[in-house]
């Protein structure tokens, strides 16, 4: 070690020019990562859209070529087919896949086309078709008057606003009632490891849950 | 600050690291013109390397008020200190988002548990729920938060290590599997909330258990604590694109969130506890999500609880969640 | 009449001076340091602004690097109870000369623990919650509020004792029993509860089966009494160098003795943890798999924790072999158990406990080097409290720094 001479011969100089050198690179912004967020777009409303998957027949209307008529407007001179589904001449978008209910009129009343049926061929509005479909369904249609099959909107407090639930149509075709698959939205980002090592030395984690 | 002028004097050779003791004041000797100027450049310079250290400082947004500071706990605040912070964060939403937001304190109803149901057999993995979710409770989008899992699982194991985030067929629900949602649980007895060292989360009467994002201190330990992952870290200052904000606002619930805070789901609780239904139940396709008052028997979470086969994610943990699962067919 | 208090004033402030006044060495040591402690200091700086997405941290592996290192240090600062317990119940006069070394250690190691944490908070600006009355305590529910608490009051009671005694060297007069010795021992009780402690704060939730272990407490203990007196007999011999200050070889031998067995007991609780998990077989060990044998192709820690294991066992080895009672191969094992151990406790058991995450989703962890500066710059941070510490120790305890009686019977004002 230096010794009794070391003041003339230790130079103290060096210090500050090795903090100001530091200085220049704290400047300069050499030290560290960069902040770097992935942008992600937001997802398209329809993503989150509250409205059900259909949108029911309230109202027993049909549009034909651009124009709007009420069943019976046919159906009072046109009798309506008595078997399957490959006779429906006027009605190419109704495909009947309803396992073994596989004829027209044990829904629809075949006298009065402007209503439907239930099996004990009473008269069931269309705004009430449930009816018709908890002849059969009868476990589900208990579960669904409980709120435990189908969807509410709005309120789940009945003192507060309007509970909304949705009937058996607004979620299922009623000619095929499987829910249909459907395009799930998009998923989470989450970068791995592997691809995160190659820019390590530039970035930081994306940090996405 | 070093003196070297005494060591010099005092000729004490090799022990001059300890030749302090040789004298009266260190501080107090004289120093020498070229001493003086020495212990300045190394002073300077020494400082000058310190305000550059610190100079990415220039660059932060968000400086906080001194009121800021200081606010007290949630729980410890006057109504009217209560409102006068409500006041201030709905300025602070306005200035940086264009929107003046619907700010306010919804308190717990009486008489009201909430508890939430999923039929597993209706689930069909759509994911609208996560994107409701992210939607209604002003989430980041980048870096990306969500509050909803949803779990692609092979059918015949409850293992979620099977399951994956990551799926991306065109259609769901696809043949061999079923999906399971996970998001907080409301625990009756949350292992988060015992974890928070300053008791910025807790659980209040309805089961919901919240955080004040004015107290949390960003230690994310209840991260750490809880089994069903469902607490999400602001790594950052959030990113909400400005036509995508929410203004229908509660302090415990969705207002915008500052940096460095833990957040997570808090059962939508400034619609829930006016009586609306969560955003993420309304946008279930299928129906799978049942929300409502267990204290209420004619609820119809009641009645799954009565009448379905129900059971809850990890059981084992003892944490007694308020979310039930059930198959249905 | 404000006498003592004069003096005691300027005793801090010779300390002080002294702290700035070495050789070339400590100059260039201190410069070093300096560096490494503002370049910590810019990285925080960008954290603070950017907030932790400046880390590798994600929501999956929510602590990273910070609170691996702040494990660590805890069981460093605990390991200054190995020197006590010689010294005070056992009446090693050898050791009783080093043990102030021992607890300035842990001084310097609770001060970088407490750094570590203010690191890892997301709001570092609301400390003030933590703080017993006037913030909002958690306590005693929270295990990280009884972490706040007895490592203050370990810091607390480690500058008391080391303080009281060399200002009573200082001062020339024979210390007070009463003033340090019930600290001595409480500070003896109060080691082995900082490390339990920590250990609780992991080990306390069923969400993380990997640290939800009955043996967490035992093995943070045992690694620490071996890494951290590991660490203590590197720097006594760097003390004997630097600082000219003689110490006996007995009391190195006696350190060596404590390694050796701190070690055997942490491999021996180790091998237990180990067939625990893989005999078992059971879900629950996939954090285990995923450190020892990676998981689904996702093996970030696996060279690592081999690496570890294999220092560990070379070290241990070493040490019961008599050569390590020479110092290069004692210093070899050291190291080795040192940086085994780290890696061990560190990255090898806060990484994994979040690997998979609950839901067994595997996002791997690496840090980011602004995460990497910052613990280097805390480490240099500890490193200048250490030497200053020593700086102003040794020549303290060779009686070269002490009261000048002609200055104290002056009355001067200044």
């Amino acid at each position: 070690m230096v010794g009794s001479n070391s003041r003339t011969t230790f130079p103290i100089w060096w210090i500050a020019i090795v903090f100001f050198a530091l200085a220049v690179t704290f400047v300069a912004d050499i030290w560290g990562t960069k902040r770097a967020v992935i942008r992600h777009e937001p997802v398209a409303s329809r993503h989150f859209d509250p409205a059900p998957v259909r949108t029911p027949l309230i109202e027993p209307e049909y549009v034909y070529q651009g124009k709007l008529y009420r069943c019976n407007d046919c159906h009072a001179t046109l009798e309506p087919s008595t078997i399957q589904k490959s006779y429906f001449s006027s009605h190419p978008d109704v495909i009947l896949e309803h396992g073994a209910n596989n004829h027209c009129q044990t829904c629809h009343n075949r006298n009065n086309m402007d209503m439907l049926v239930d099996l004990n061929r009473n008269d069931v509005p269309f705004a009430q078709s449930q009816r018709s479909c908890l002849q059969c369904h009868g476990p589900i249609y208990r579960d669904w008057e409980r709120g435990l099959h189908g969807r509410m909107n709005n309120y789940w407090d009945d003192e507060r606003g309007v509970v909304r639930r949705l009937t058996c149509v607004a979620c299922h075709n009623p000619h095929q009632p499987v829910f249909a698959p459907m395009k799930p939205a998009p998923g989470p980002h989450v970068r791995q490891y592997r691809d995160f090592l190659k820019s390590i030395s530039t970035e930081n984690a994306d940090h996405d849950g | 600050m070093t003196d070297k002028s005494d060591q010099h004097k005092c000729g004490c050779g090799k022990n001059n690291g300890d030749c302090e003791s040789h004298r009266d004041d260190p501080g107090l000797t004289p120093v020498s013109r070229r001493d003086f100027l020495k212990r300045s450049a190394v002073i300077g310079s020494g400082a000058a390397a310190l305000i550059a250290a610190m100079s990415p400082l220039r660059l932060l947004k968000e400086t906080i008020t001194a009121e800021e500071f200081v606010q007290r706990h949630y729980k410890e605040m006057s109504k009217e200190e209560l409102d006068k912070v409500i006041a201030r964060i709905s300025a602070k939403v306005r200035d940086r988002f264009g929107v003046t937001p619907r700010l306010r304190d919804v308190k717990p109803m009486d008489g009201v548990e909430y508890v939430y149901a999923l039929n597993l057999s209706r689930c069909n993995g759509s994911r609208r729920c996560v994107h409701a979710c992210v939607n209604e409770n002003n989430q980041s989008r980048s870096p990306e938060i969500q509050y909803i899992s949803v779990f692609k699982m092979p059918k015949g194991t409850m293992d979620m290590e099977q399951g994956t985030r990551h799926y991306d067929p065109e259609q769901v629900p696809e043949d061999d599997s079923y999906y399971l949602p996970v998001q907080c649980q409301q625990c009756e007895n949350p292992p988060c909330v015992k974890a928070c060292p300053v008791e910025a989360t807790w659980q209040e009467k309805d089961g919901i258990t919240v955080i004040d994002y004015n107290w949390c201190i960003g230690c994310r330990y209840c991260e750490a604590a809880c089994p069903y992952w469902a607490r999400r870290f602001n790594f950052t200052e959030p990113d909400i694109p400005k036509e995508r904000l929410n203004p229908d606002m509660a302090y415990l619930s969705n207002r915008p969130r500052p940096k460095g805070v833990v957040e997570k789901c808090h059962f939508c609780l400034h619609r829930t506890r006016e009586g609306r239904l969560p955003a993420c139940l309304e946008a279930c396709p299928t129906g799978a999500r049942i929300f409502g008052n267990i204290l209420d028997p004619e609820s119809e979470v009641s009645y799954v609880l009565k009448k379905k086969r129900v059971f809850i994610l990890k059981e084992e943990a003892g944490t007694l969640p308020r979310f039930f699962y059930f198959f249905d067919k | 009449m404000f006498k003592w208090l004069r003096d005691y004033l300027y005793f801090l402030w010779r300390c002080f001076v002294i702290s700035f006044v070495g050789e070339p060495l400590f100059y260039i040591w201190m410069t070093f340091l300096t560096c490494l402690a503002l370049i910590g200091l810019n990285a925080y700086c960008k954290q603070l602004v950017h907030g932790l997405m400046m880390t590798g941290m994600t929501d999956h592996v929510s602590w990273g690097l910070y609170i691996a290192n702040f494990t660590y240090l805890v069981g460093m600062a605990a390991a200054a109870v190995m020197l006590v317990i010689p010294a005070y119940v056992y009446k090693r006069h050898d050791v009783h000369e080093i043990t102030i070394f021992g607890e300035l250690f842990a001084i310097a190691s609770i001060v970088m623990c407490l750094l570590f944490v203010t690191v890892d908070l997301g709001r570092p600006d609301r400390f003030w919650h933590l703080i017993p009355g006037i913030g909002r305590f958690n306590f005693p529910i929270s295990m990280l509020s009884w972490d706040v608490v007895v490592l203050n009051v370990y810091l607390f009671i480690n500058l008391h004792i080391t303080g009281y005694l060399l200002y009573m060297r200082y001062l020339g007069r024979e210390p007070n029993k009463w003033l340090y010795l019930p600290f001595v021992f409480l500070s003896i009780a109060w080691a082995v509860s900082i490390h339990t402690v920590t250990a609780f704060l992991l080990a306390g939730f069923a969400a993380r089966p990997f640290w939800n272990t009955a043996v967490m407490g035992p093995r943070f203990i045992a690694s620490a009494f071996a890494a951290g007196p590991a660490v203590i007999i590197i720097t006594i011999q760097l003390i004997q160098k630097v600082f000219r200050y003689r110490t006996s070889i007995e009391a190195i031998y006696l350190l060596r003795r404590i390694v050796q067995v701190s070690m055997i007991i942490n491999m021996f609780l180790l091998l237990n943890e180990v067939f625990k998990e893989f005999y078992t077989d059971a879900l629950h060990n996939a954090s285990a798999r995923y450190l020892f044998f990676g998981l689904h192709g996702h093996d970030a820690l696996v060279p690592w924790i081999w690496t570890a294991l294999a220092m560990n066992t070379v070290s241990l080895i070493l040490l019961m072999s008599p050569w390590t009672r020479r110092m290069v191969p004692l210093n070899i094992a050291c190291l080795l158990l040192i940086v085994g151990i780290w890696i061990e406790k560190g990255m090898g058991l806060i990484v994994p406990g979040f690997i998979p995450n609950p839901l067994g989703e595997i996002v791997e962890y690496v840090p980011t080097w602004n995460e990497i500066l910052i613990c280097v710059g805390i480490w240099a941070v500890g490193a200048i409290i250490y030497t200053i510490l020593l700086r102003c120790t040794t020549p303290i305890l060779k009686g070269k720094l002490k009261i000048n009686l002609k200055y104290t019977q002056r009355n001067v004002s200044y």
